[in-house]
């Protein structure tokens, strides 16, 4: 029995290592290009994204599946946050290092081989002008557009990660929506 | 609120930014992010069985060389009923000796007091109970024999 129970308990502790790996497969990549929105900084934001899935699986492995979302951008967020006050630092003390320089031009466009040339750059195009005015958002403002309308979290679930009221988030996505479509009125999409 | 223009918008940002693919170092470098973090976990688990087994094998180790220092507790002898009286006697001896002798510092005859007071440990347990004694000792010799 007891032989048993422990094989069952490593089964189940494979099973949750399964679900915890395919989790973080679904959401490295989105969570490295809202660190990248927010930091202009690839390395910054592989770094911040590597902290967060590491906090993750050590803090709240054995919580249910289901709060992982929100855990894991709120962990995201902090680390952004993080990562933004070292920067801050960093230029007090070197002013002459800019350390978001980088510039959003490591993405391309989904199956470029199939894509004729002038729509892949029309669709470039249409990337760079997006992911410019997702960078000018305030960055509550883009948080919770990012959460809500791409991460697809619901309005409890974006308070939860961005540690304030459903009320507040209600907010930055209304002023978000509004200042994207002044942005992108023009020559857009 | 959303209406049905901001809806499309919505899905068109949406659209846009799930087109998006980054480039393979970057991939690669997520995946070998990924596969760190979840290592680590693993590490860190089967770690834990090893410290709970070392602290507690260092704990039982302290134990067992604890163990033979530690005396175990004197169990009360059985006191014979003829010995009393004999214990009684050393003792009356004992005092008697001590009110002839001449009062003497502690620096003086360090020895002396010494083997006084290991006599008085020996006999600490036959204090303990001397009421008991000199009431067994006042008995008739027959009433002693059938207790």
């Amino acid at each position: 029995l007891v032989l048993l129970a422990l094989d069952l308990t490593g089964l189940s502790v494979c099973m949750s290592d399964l679900e915890m790996a395919s989790f973080l497969a679904s959401v490295e990549q989105k969570a490295f290009a809202m660190a990248m929105l927010a930091l202009k900084n690839r390395e910054q934001a592989l770094d911040t994204v590597q902290e967060a899935m590491l906090q993750l699986v050590q803090r709240y492995r054995q919580r249910p599946a289901e709060e992982w979302p929100p855990l894991f951008h709120r962990i995201l967020q902090n680390a952004i946050t993080d990562q933004h006050r070292r920067r801050r630092w960093s230029q007090l003390i070197r002013p002459w290092r800019d350390e978001a320089d980088e510039q959003w031009c490591t993405n391309t466009v989904a199956d470029p081989q199939h894509v004729p040339q002038a729509e892949r750059l029309q669709q470039t195009r249409a990337l760079n002008r997006l992911q410019q005015a997702l960078q000018n958002l305030p960055r509550r403002q883009q948080q919770a557009y990012l959460l809500r309308h791409w991460q697809g979290l619901d309005v409890k679930a974006t308070a939860q990660a961005m540690q304030c009221s459903e009320g507040s988030v209600k907010t930055h996505l209304s002023r978000a929506l509004t200042a994207l479509k002044i942005e992108l009125a023009q020559d857009w999409p | 609120m959303i209406n049905n223009d901001d809806e499309t918008f919505i899905q068109q940002i949406k659209l846009r930014l799930d087109e998006q693919r980054l480039d393979a170092d970057t991939r690669l470098a997520l995946q070998q992010a990924r596969i760190k973090a979840l290592s680590v976990a693993a590490r860190r688990r089967w770690r834990m069985p090893w410290l709970e087994f070392a602290v507690t094998a260092s704990l039982l180790t302290v134990l067992a060389l604890n163990l033979p220092v530690t005396k175990p507790a004197k169990t009360p002898e059985k006191i014979e009923p003829s010995t009393a009286k004999s214990v009684q006697l050393r003792r009356t001896a004992t005092a008697a000796t001590a009110s002839k002798t001449p009062a003497k510092t502690p620096a003086a005859k360090p020895a002396n007091q010494s083997t006084a007071d290991a006599e008085l440990l020996e006999n600490l347990e036959l204090y303990e109970d001397a009421e008991f004694y000199q009431w067994l000792s006042e008995q008739p010799q027959q009433g002693a024999h059938d207790a």
